[in-house]
């Protein structure tokens, strides 16, 4: 009987005992979720360049973006302030991996639109993919009234046209760096003559050093494979600071390019960085949540 | 031998008894909803607004603990600029991706979740948020209607205590506390 009682005693207390044991939480058991990276740049764009940044679903990117004069013009022209050259241009997210874009360029009276899809995604893990890929396809019209060089070829509607196609693989290796490799080609359907490539082939390489929660120390170089004459031109090279103020970011810069878009920038010749023919430039972006998220 | 197998059975059965009327039932979600407003002065043209609805909690009727976790990444606001924002610049999901609740109900036993009724209830405990760990202090009820159990709270998140600094250029548009709203339904958990 006592054993019996014993047994009763025991079995009661240690139900007790188990209930207090460990974290209430633990006892759900936890899904492992995918995670997917994010802000790996603070906007669309590295500087010139498509960055592996995508624009969130029904956020429309109102772009301004400007390019001054060379520094090394002195007082007389303000350091290239009193020259500016300007796109304006919308960017909006259709779908969480894709999005369109359209822009006008004062340079050329240039118009331009893309499409820019995510095929792979970096996250981690349930699904691990260590980086992110990214097409970009975008179309520009040239709109000057007389757009060719020589002056007895007729202006046709292609002749104006030049496309360019380019991947992106980038990965953000922690928050404060992230690194991209973009290989472009730019395809014109009229050049000036038989020695300049219609198809020309470009390699991006883009990054980003955050230094603190608003700034980030951004750069964007191209390598031109095929260029003609190579030996007398500069590769576009932009280094400089992404800021953001709330709805806001800026992209001050400075830059040997003075394009705005992905035909001009790398096919319009770009000044000398090592003889001080430096641009100050800026790109603003602001965003607008056209169609609203559900809550 | 009659009598030790009768007793046996006595033993038994008071044993299931005790189980059934001393167990310490627990409840849980994982479909937690919690709404947080933290509507500044100034702004009258966005509402700064989120909610999410996978928070988890685990109640144990027994001893009145409480426990409650949400990952931040999943407040869901009606602007992305301002999602991205809360993650990136405020709460900083990627270095604290998870806020808890550790805490306590204050006299469990006049609670009894197998009846109807609408229980007002305080809870004691730790708020950790943006890596800051708070004792806090909450009143809430548990309401059971027709067997359906839910517990809710409402209370205030003062965003400096947990060293989450609005900058000067917004901070008219972002409230200095922010109200949270707290809703689950309770399931009883079934020990595995």
């Amino acid at each position: 009987m006592k054993k019996y009682l014993f047994i009763l005693l025991a079995l009661c207390s240690q139900s007790a005992v188990f209930a207090q044991g460990g974290s209430l939480l633990d006892l759900l058991g936890e899904e492992e979720e995918t995670e997917f990276t994010t802000n790996a740049f603070k906007s669309s764009r590295v500087i010139n360049s498509q960055s592996m940044e995508m624009l969130q679903v029904g956020t429309l990117d109102f772009r301004i973006l400007h390019r001054f004069g060379a520094l090394n013009q002195g007082y007389k022209e303000f350091f290239g302030l009193d020259q500016a050259s300007m796109r304006m241009g919308f960017d909006y997210g259709v779908l969480p991996n894709m999005s369109i874009g359209i822009g006008r360029s004062t340079s050329k009276k240039e118009l331009d639109g893309f499409v820019k899809y995510r095929i792979l995604w970096q996250s981690k893990g349930k699904r691990n993919m260590p980086l992110s890929l990214i097409w970009v396809s975008g179309m520009t019209y040239n709109g000057l009234p007389q757009p060719l060089s020589q002056p007895d070829v007729e202006v046709t509607f292609s002749r104006r046209l030049a496309y360019y196609h380019q991947l992106i693989i980038g990965r953000k290796f922690s928050d404060r760096l992230t690194l991209q490799l973009s290989p472009i080609l730019v395809h014109r359907n009229i050049v000036d003559n038989i020695l300049v490539p219609n198809d020309l082939f470009a390699v991006g390489f883009g990054g980003r050093c955050k230094l603190s929660q608003r700034l980030a120390l951004v750069w964007d170089y191209s390598y031109l494979i095929n260029r003609f004459p190579a030996n007398l031109q500069s590769n576009p090279l932009s280094i400089g600071f992404d800021i953001e103020t709330g709805g806001h970011v800026f992209q001050l810069h400075f830059s040997n390019a003075i394009g705005m878009n992905e035909r001009a920038y790398l096919t319009d010749s770009n000044d000398n960085w090592l003889k001080g023919d430096i641009r100050f430039g800026f790109n603003l972006s602001r965003v607008f949540q056209v169609k609203k998220n559900k809550i | 031998m009659k009598k030790s197998v009768v007793f046996t059975v006595l033993c038994l059965g008071l044993l299931f008894v005790s189980h059934e009327t001393w167990a310490q039932q627990k409840y849980f979600t994982k479909s937690g909803v919690i709404v947080f407003d933290a509507e500044g002065k100034l702004d009258d043209i966005e509402e700064i607004k989120a909610k999410t609805t996978t928070a988890t909690c685990v109640y144990d009727e027994g001893t009145g603990n409480f426990e409650w976790a949400v990952p931040i990444k999943s407040f869901v606001f009606a602007s992305s600029l301002m999602q991205e924002h809360f993650n990136e610049n405020y709460l900083e999901s990627s270095k604290y991706p998870k806020s808890t609740f550790i805490g306590k109900v204050e006299k469990p036993s006049a609670v009894n979740l197998s009846k109807d009724g609408t229980y007002p209830v305080k809870v004691n405990g730790k708020l950790t948020m943006h890596g800051v760990t708070q004792e806090v202090s909450v009143d809430g009820q548990f309401i059971v209607q027709k067997g359906v159990i839910s517990a809710n709270s409402s209370f205030d998140i003062a965003l400096k205590d947990y060293k989450i600094d609005i900058p000067t250029v917004v901070f008219m548009k972002v409230a200095d506390v922010a109200k949270v709203k707290v809703n689950a339904n309770l399931q009883a958990l079934k020990s595995k």
